[in-house]
């Protein structure tokens, strides 16, 4: 479902060039859970951007769903986002002013062939069911918790059925309880067959997943025994604060 | 993305933030009135010019014999029988009026009941003679204004005003003069036109109070007023012409003499044709007089010019309209830059992200001109209340100084909508060219 290789992304800022993906290689099969665990800074969310083409300016090669990402142009590449992914974000990202509802139903915007008004609701009434907000569909986000929240954020990546699902520290800010929670909804969504790619620095949250890698310089390595390494990535972590 | 759902979008936009949209309507909003009214302004009183003050009829082509002397030396530029049936005869010419002016002096000496009120006075009176098909149109109901004969003389001291009577038309726009001035100065009563029809008035031929009377002898002759008309002489009376010719050739050396016109005015088959005719009579050896036509066009450009002034400040206003909203649709990009990448991640494309921006000024546009259109109604309509309430009567006073030609509104709400899109346009632009990326981050990176 997802392949990379020889990924070099760097970024140029005043101090100069920095390297950030550095001949990465990924491959990901379709339906599996798979976790990307990597320090803060080591660029996590830089690669999960460029798998879900919201950057298209990169050297090497990203192949996902069949579909060759490099240099992609705004049609096409919005066209993949729309139909192909869905981004959940560590702080959710949710527009204050609308319903729960109104916010899962944003990507109905922009559909090409998205139904009228009453079946866009429809399906995202249903949605936020299958997340568990069964009648909080009308409720705003600051009257919803934390993990209330990230499941309205999770349902708007959804709406569209999409194939990925690329989560970039979902848990980063919930509770640990909450962050189980939103977890186990992962787990339950990728039983479901779609298939997921998420980023974090914990290594507790990683340990659901079906597969763990780590990023480091640049580049992923696997990592054998998922406890061993996450324990020494939370070790770094810690540090680095 | 479909309109429906671009517009269901704007509307949403517009619900968060209900004070900015409010306020880039309303600069909209003023900016359209301002245009509308002053349009409309200029449009009503450029229309009490071209129909009521300076009634032109552009069909109308007035020839006059040529002012030069050379001219009749060479045989031409005298309006005589055979030079009038001559340019009638042109091409594209419909009718021909004759007029003679009366050459004869004349006063009138008024000592009796005028409306209600006692009036002594006299004044000399001027006269022209018309063909009477020229006013038939304005000749009241059961008159007729065709020449009485030779029996309308009345003898001194007479006591009761004779049966004959010789028809005048008056002017309208003397009629309106005397009304809105003259009378409330005067305190005479203010007449209308049906009142005036009939008004008997003597006249004295061969008597004059500012011009030696010539060698013809007093007579006196009794005018009734038949009818009320824009065509009229202003000041003075309009006879038929066979009475004009009448009394010119009792004052003549040699009566056998042909009879001269002062005017005849062609009557074209269209305006087109008649601006075509005036090089023909001009080339035949007479003049046209183009007095009245130059006076409406000088009089209607003034108003149109002022019009256009006013209409100008509104540009103005429309212009400041823009650019404030282009400033709310700036901030509104910048405190929604993280919605706008998070747009892009859900699959919104840059033109969608420009079009949600431009929609939600445009629909600003849109209240704001169909509010503006309001206003310039609900103005126009306070205007002339307090006009008709407040402001004394003056000459040509109408009742309404505004007209809206039917596309003054169209024109106002395109301004409208050209502002608002003109002014979001920029920020709808950035917005689409944000980066997704940086946009999740707020900008920041
Ligand atoms: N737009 C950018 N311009 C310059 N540097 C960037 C930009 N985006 C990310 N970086 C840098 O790239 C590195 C990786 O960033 P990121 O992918 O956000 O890391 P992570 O998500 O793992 O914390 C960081 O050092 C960050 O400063
Ligand atoms: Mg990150």
């Amino acid at each position: 479902m997802i392949e990379a290789s020889g990924v070099h992304k760097s970024f140029t800022d005043g101090s100069g060039m920095q390297r950030v993906l550095d001949g990465l290689e990924l491959e990901v099969a379709k339906g599996e859970f798979v976790a990307i665990l990597g320090e803060s800074g080591s660029g996590k969310s830089t690669l999960l951007h460029l798998i879900g083409g919201l950057d298209s300016d990169f050297e090497g090669r990203i192949v996902v769903d069949g579909r060759s990402l490099r240099g992609l142009g705004d049609a096409s590449l919005s066209r993949f986002r729309a139909e192909t992914i869905g981004f959940v974000f560590q702080d959710f990202h949710l527009v204050p002013e609308l319903s729960a509802l109104e916010n899962v139903a944003l990507p109905g915007w922009f559909e090409t062939a998205g139904g009228d008004a009453a079946s866009l609701r429809a399906r995202a009434v249903e949605i936020l069911d299958m997340v568990g907000l069964e009648g909080k569909e009308h409720r705003r986000p600051d009257h919803l918790s934390g993990g209330e929240r990230q499941r309205v954020a999770i349902a708007r990546a959804l709406f569209s059925k999409p194939k990925i699902l690329l989560c970039d520290e979902p848990t980063g800010n919930l509770d640990a309880k909450t962050g189980r929670e939103i977890i186990a909804l992962f787990q339950r969504l990728g039983s479901g067959g779609i298939t997921l790619l998420m980023v974090t620095h914990e290594a507790r949250v990683a340990e659901a997943a079906s597969r763990v890698l780590r990023l480091s310089r640049g580049k992923l390595h696997a990592s054998g025994s998922a406890e061993g390494e996450a324990s020494k990535v939370l070790l770094t972590d810690e540090a680095s604060r | 993305m479909t309109f429906r759902r671009l517009l269901s979008v704007a509307l949403i936009n517009v619900r968060r933030d209900r004070r900015g949209f409010l306020l880039s309507s309303l600069g909209v909003s003023i900016g359209v009135a301002a245009f509308v009214y002053f349009m409309g302004l200029g449009e009503g009183v450029a229309r009490v010019v071209r129909e009521e003050i300076f009634p032109v009829d552009t069909r109308h082509v007035k020839v006059v014999p040529q002012r030069l002397s050379l001219g009749s030396f060479l045989g031409g530029g005298v309006l005589d029988d055979e030079a009038v049936e001559r340019l009638a005869s042109l091409e594209g010419v419909a009718r021909r009026y004759r007029k003679v002016e009366l050459e004869v002096p004349g006063i009138s000496q008024y000592d009796g009941d005028f409306f209600g009120r006692r009036v002594r006075m006299g004044v000399d009176i001027m006269g022209v003679g018309v063909d009477p098909d020229f006013v038939r149109e304005d000749i009241a109901d059961g008159y007729s204004f065709e020449d009485p004969g030779e029996d309308e003389w009345i003898a001194r001291r007479q006591a009761s005003p004779p049966d004959t009577t010789v028809p005048v038309v008056v002017s309208r726009r003397l009629l309106e003069i005397y009304n809105t001035t003259f009378a409330p100065a005067r305190r005479l009563p203010r007449i209308d036109d049906a009142q005036l029809i009939g008004f008997k008035f003597p006249l004295t031929l061969g008597a004059s109070y500012v011009a030696r009377p010539g060698r013809m002898s007093r007579r006196t002759v009794m005018l009734e007023v038949v009818g009320v008309s824009d065509r009229s002489l202003l000041l003075g009376v309009t006879l038929p012409i066979e009475t004009v010719q009448r009394w010119n050739a009792m004052a003549k050396e040699d009566p056998g003499e042909p009879d001269r016109y002062s005017a005849v005015v062609l009557v074209a088959e269209g305006q087109e044709r008649a601006s075509r005719l005036i090089p023909e009579v001009r080339a035949a050896g007479f003049e046209v007089d183009e007095t009245e036509a130059r006076l409406a066009e000088e009089a209607g450009s003034a108003v149109r010019m002022t019009a256009v002034v006013l209409s100008t400040l509104s540009f103005v206003i429309l212009g400041l309209a823009a650019v404030s909203i282009g400033r709310a649709a700036y901030a509104h990009v910048a405190a929604r830059t993280r919605e706008v990448g998070v747009m892009r991640a859900v699959g919104a494309r840059r033109v969608h992200v420009a079009s949600i921006v431009l929609s939600e000024s445009v629909l600003a546009g849109f209240v704001g001109g169909i509010a503006g259109l309001l206003l310039a109604l609900v103005g126009a309509w306070t205007t002339d209340l307090l006009v008709a309430s407040f402001v004394a009567d003056f000459p040509f006073k109408p009742e309404s100084f505004f007209v809206f030609p039917s596309w003054l509104p169209f024109a106002g709400f395109a301004a409208a909508l050209l502002a608002a899109g003109v002014g979001a346009l920029l920020p709808a632009v950035a917005a689409a060219r944000l980066d997704p990326v940086k946009a999740l981050a707020g900008g920041t990176r």
